[in-house]
C-alpha cells in the first residue's frame, strides 16, 4: 500500500501534460511535412521524447509528494517453534561450573548460558521467542516476539547479578502460561535453564498440571550442574534420604515427567555440554511454523527522483543530438557570370 | 561573381534582358512588342490584299499588280505588333519561409521586380497578385508606369509569406482575362500533383510561364546523425525525425519522386517550368525564357 507524506504536491501533476503541448527540440521549418516520408524509428523517437517529458515531470511531482510503502508484517513459513526461555536468575548462576566465583578467563554459568543461547537464537531466524526469568519471583522479560534485536537485547539484559532464591515453580507457571497463551500456530516449547531447583508447593503443582492439560507443549530442562552437586538422573543410595527438600532437582525432574508432556532433561556440567544440549534441543524443535516478519516502511521518493533524472538525461541527450533539417547557408539571390 | 544585395533599384537593370515571345499572334490594337493578329505597319510580311480592301498605296505590290491579268491593284500587308499583360501570379504561402540554401522569398521578390522591369522595357503591361494561402495579400493593377518594379520591390519587402493552400491562387486566376495575357506563375510548388493540376486547369487557356523556386538543401538534407524537430510552416504541425544516412537518402529520393510527379503534370499541360535552384542566374534565366513553350 502506497502512502504520500506530502499529498498536496499532486496538485502539480497536470504539469506532466506539458510535453503534449510544448516541444522539447527547436523547430526547423520544412515545407509540406505531410508529403515527406516518415520512418518507424522517427515516429518512435517522436513519441519517446513526449513520453520522457511526461515521465520526467510526473516522477518529479510524485517525488515531491514523497511516496512510501507502508510497513507491516508478512506471514512467513519457516522452520522453528514458539519457544519460551525460562532462565534461572538465582545468584548461584553467577558462579562457574566449578561452583566458585569466576576469575580470569573463567565463565560463569549465566554468561555461558547467555552466550550459547545468543548463538542458538541467531541460528534460528524463524522462532518466535519469549523470555522469562525467575529467582525470588518470576519475571516476564520479553513477551513472545519475532524481533531478533529485542530477543538479543533481552538475553543480554540477563547479565545483571542474580538474587538468592530459586522459585522455579512459579517461573514454570509463568513460562507455560506464556506458551499456552500464544495464539500463533506451530509447536510450543518451554526451555528451562537453571542450575538448581526448589520445592514446588502443592497449589503451584496443580496449576502446572492444569496448564499442561490445557495446552500441549514440549518441555526441556537444561540443568547446569555444578561440580559436587547431585545429578538429576542419579538414584539415591540405599538408606539415603530422598525428599524434595534434600534432592529438589531430582524431584523436579520426576514432577516434570509426571506432567505427561513431551519432556527432555539435559545435564550439562561444562559450556561444551551446554552447547551440545542446546544443539539437541534445536534439532528436536525444528518444525514448520508460520510466523509474521515485520516489513519496515520504505521510502519511494528516491525511485521517483531516479526516474526523473533518467528522463532528464534522455531529454538532455536529445538536445545534444539536435540538428536543423538543413544548415542555414543561404546562397546569394543573384549570381552574375 | 555573386551579387548578394540586389534588392535595390540599382540591381533591377540586370533583368532588362528578359524577353518572352508567345507562339500565337495576339489580338489587340495597342502597339507593343508581340506579334498581333491585326494587319498594319510592321516588319513581318503577312499577305497581299486588294488596294480597295486595304487602301495603303504606300505598300503597293508592284510586281503582283502588274502581273495580275485583271489589273487588280494589290498592297502588301504586314503583321501589326501589339502588347500584352504580363501578370505575375506569386504564390506567397508560408512554405516559402522555409529556408536552407535559398532565400526563396527574396528570390520571389527579386523576380517579381525583375519581370516588372523587363515588362516595362518590352512595352508590356505588368500586373501582380501575391497570393498567401486563402487570401490575396497584395494586388498590383496592370500598369506601364515607370518605377513599378521599384514599387513592387518595396511593397513585397513589407510583406511576409503566410497562409496555406491554393485558394487565393485559384481566386486570382478566376479574375484574369483570357486574351493578351502571359501569366508568370512564381511558386515553390510545394504542392501535390492534384493541387498543381487544379491550378493549371484553372489557368487554361492562358499562356503560363511557371517559375519554380527550389531549395536544394531542403530537398537533400545532410546525412549527419541527429534529431530534427521539423515544423510545417503552413500547418504548424511538428514531427521529430531521426536523421541518419539512410533517412537522408530516403528523403532525397522522395523529393526527387515528388518533383518528377509535378513535372509530369506540367508536361500534361504542355508546360516546362523554369527551375531556379538557390540563386538566379539572369543569363540562364533569359535563355530558359527564350526556350519556354508559351
Amino acid at each position: 500500500m502506497i502512502g504520500l507524506t506530502q499529498p498536496w504536491a499532486l496538485a502539480l501533476l497536470p504539469l506532466a501534460a506539458l510535453p503534449l503541448f510544448l516541444r522539447w527540440l527547436r523547430a526547423s521549418a520544412v515545407p509540406r511535412l505531410d508529403l515527406r516520408p516518415v520512418d518507424g524509428a522517427s515516429r518512435a523517437v517522436d513519441h519517446g521524447l513526449k513520453a520522457l517529458g511526461i515521465l520526467g515531470l510526473g516522477a518529479l511531482v510524485l517525488g515531491l509528494a514523497q511516496p512510501y510503502l507502508r510497513g507491516g508484517s508478512v506471514v512467513h513459513r519457516g522452520i522453528g517453534t514458539n519457544l519460551v526461555l525460562l532462565i534461572d536468575r538465582s545468584s548461584s548462576m553467577d558462579d562457574t561450573f566449578a561452583g566458585r566465583s569466576p576469575s580470569g578467563a573463567e565463565e560463569s554459568k549465566a554468561s555461558a548460558a547467555r552466550r550459547i543461547l545468543m548463538d542458538f537464537i541467531a541460528g534460528r531466524p524463524d522462532d518466535r521467542i519469549g523470555i522469562a526469568a525467575f529467582s525470588t519471583a518470576p519475571m516476564l522479560v520479553l513477551p513472545m516476539t519475532e524481533s531478533r534485536s529485542a530477543i538479543a537485547s533481552a538475553v543480554s539484559a540477563l547479565a545483571e547479578p542474580g538474587l538468592s532464591q530459586t522459585d522455579v515453580g512459579r517461573g514454570l507457571t509463568l513460562a507455560m502460561g506464556m506458551a499456552a497463551q500464544e495464539a500463533a500456530t506451530g509447536a510450543r516449547a518451554v526451555v528451562l535453564v537453571s542450575d538448581g531447583a526448589a520445592v514446588i508447593s502443592p497449589e503451584v503443582q496443580v496449576m502446572l498440571r492444569n496448564l499442561a492439560a490445557q495446552q500441549p507443549m514440549n518441555l526441556y530442562w537444561l540443568y547446569l550442574r555444578s561440580k559436587g552437586s547431585k545429578g538429576i538422573f542419579e538414584q539415591p543410595q540405599p538408606g539415603e534420604a530422598d525428599t524434595p527438600q534434600l534432592r529438589p532437582e531430582r524431584h523436579l525432574h520426576i514432577f516434570l515427567q509426571s506432567l505427561r508432556l513431551p519432556y527432555h532433561a539435559f545435564e550439562a556440567d561444562s559450556p561444551g555440554a551446554v552447547e551440545a544440549a542446546v544443539a539437541e534441543i534445536g534439532r528436536m524443535e525444528s518444525r514448520p511454523i508460520l510466523t509474521r516478519r515485520p516489513v519496515p516502511r520504505r521510502e519511494l521518493g528516491w525511485l521517483c527522483y531516479l526516474i526523473a533524472a533518467l528522463a532528464a538525461a534522455g531529454l538532455t541527450a536529445a538536445r545534444a543530438l539536435e540538428r536543423p533539417w538543413a544548415e542555414a547557408r543561404v546562397k546569394p539571390l543573384l549570381v552574375l557570370p | 561573381m555573386s551579387f548578394d544585395a540586389p534588392l535595390d533599384a540599382a540591381g533591377l537593370h540586370l533583368f532588362d534582358v528578359l524577353a518572352w515571345r508567345l507562339a500565337r499572334a495576339l489580338p489587340g490594337l495597342r502597339s507593343g512588342g508581340h506579334l498581333g493578329r491585326m494587319r498594319g505597319a510592321g516588319e513581318i510580311f503577312a499577305d497581299v490584299a486588294p488596294l480597295l480592301a486595304h487602301p495603303d498605296p504606300r505598300r503597293l505590290d508592284l510586281r503582283r499588280s502588274i502581273s495580275d491579268p485583271f489589273g487588280t491593284l494589290s498592297t502588301r500587308r504586314f503583321q501589326a505588333r501589339t502588347d500584352l499583360r504580363l501578370h505575375l501570379l506569386l504564390d506567397g504561402s508560408a512554405s516559402l519561409a522555409a529556408s536552407g540554401s535559398a532565400d526563396r522569398w527574396g528570390l520571389m521578390r527579386l523576380l517579381a521586380a525583375g519581370f516588372a522591369q523587363a515588362a516595362r522595357r518590352g512595352q508590356d503591361l505588368c500586373a501582380a497578385s501575391l497570393c498567401c494561402g486563402a487570401g490575396i495579400a497584395h494586388q498590383e493593377p496592370p500598369s506601364r508606369r515607370p518605377g513599378l518594379a521599384q514599387e513592387l520591390l518595396a511593397t513585397l519587402s513589407g510583406l511576409h509569406p503566410q497562409g496555406r493552400g491554393i485558394d487565393a491562387l485559384l481566386a486570382a486566376t478566376a479574375e484574369l482575362p483570357t486574351e493578351r495575357i502571359l501569366v508568370v506563375l512564381v511558386s515553390d510548388f510545394e504542392l501535390t500533383p492534384a493541387e498543381l493540376q487544379q491550378i493549371l486547369t484553372a489557368l487554361r487557356p492562358r499562356p503560363v510561364l511557371p517559375i519554380w523556386l527550389r531549395d536544394r538543401a531542403l530537398e537533400q538534407p545532410a546525412p549527419r546523425f541527429g534529431l530534427i524537430d521539423a515544423q510545417d510552416p503552413e500547418t504548424g504541425r511538428r514531427r521529430t525525425q531521426l536523421a541518419a544516412r539512410r533517412w537522408a537518402a530516403r528523403q532525397a529520393a522522395a523529393a526527387t519522386a515528388a518533383r518528377a510527379a509535378l513535372r509530369a503534370v506540367f508536361s500534361e499541360h504542355g508546360l516546362r517550368p523554369v527551375e531556379i535552384a538557390d540563386s538566379i542566374e539572369v543569363a540562364e534565366l533569359a535563355a530558359r525564357l527564350d526556350e519556354a513553350p508559351l
